[in-house]
């Protein structure tokens, strides 16, 4: 199961954590996997080429993306990134499931 | 792109056997983010390091990853902190 934790703070997001295997499919074949990989990985890519204040940690199948303070645009583009995330889990929700809140790492 | 994809990030290893191997995690690019005396906003990362390369100092902090980051905007200084280690702090420019 894929665990995508939101911690938001006066409505913003501060932080997004994606842990976990989606176990779809063995590997190399796990469509749900590569669903959330994409995403989360681009939005990454996003984050990073369009803003400058967003932090990242990357290890196996754990990607953290941190906003030390608050940005327009790391709030609007990690939004939309959470919405696709959203997308997935509405239809997988038995490999993928989103958790609101929860103490921030 | 700085952080390549990897379709399979999210999968489960198991049963992959070791001739599968080869992957290696993105790059870090890891370093200054920004020079000494350039200006910098807010919020923006300055150094991105593993562990207390550099020390945060004036109007600096430290993240969960210990990359640093500026709390006011400002010009960039490395300075020395003791005998062999460094900070970097922000100065706001005065109005």
């Amino acid at each position: 199961m894929i665990i995508v934790r939101i911690q938001e703070e006066n409505s913003r997001i501060r932080e997004v954590i994606v842990t976990g295997h989606a176990e779809a499919d063995e590997f190399g074949k796990d469509l749900v996997c590569a669903a959330v990989s994409a995403i989360t990985i681009g939005l990454c890519n996003a984050l990073d080429e369009m803003t400058d204040s967003v932090g990242f940690e990357m290890e196996d199948n754990r990607i953290r993306i941190y906003v030390p303070v608050m940005d327009e645009t790391a709030e609007t583009v990690l939004r939309a990134g959470v919405i696709q995330l959203k997308t997935v889990a509405e239809v997988y929700s038995e490999f993928v499931q989103i958790i609101n809140g929860g103490k921030m790492q | 792109m700085r952080f390549t994809l990897d379709i399979q990030f999210f999968a489960s290893k198991k049963g992959v056997s070791s001739t599968k191997n080869g992957r290696d995690s993105a790059g870090r690019r890891l370093g200054a983010k920004k020079a000494d005396g350039e200006y910098t906003n807010a919020g923006s990362i300055i150094y991105r390091q593993r562990g207390t390369r550099i020390f945060p100092g004036k109007n600096v902090q430290r993240g969960g990853d210990d990359t640093l980051f500026a709390t006011a905007a400002g010009i960039v200084r490395y300075e020395r902190l003791g005998k062999d280690k460094k900070q970097v702090s922000v100065y706001p420019e005065e109005a």
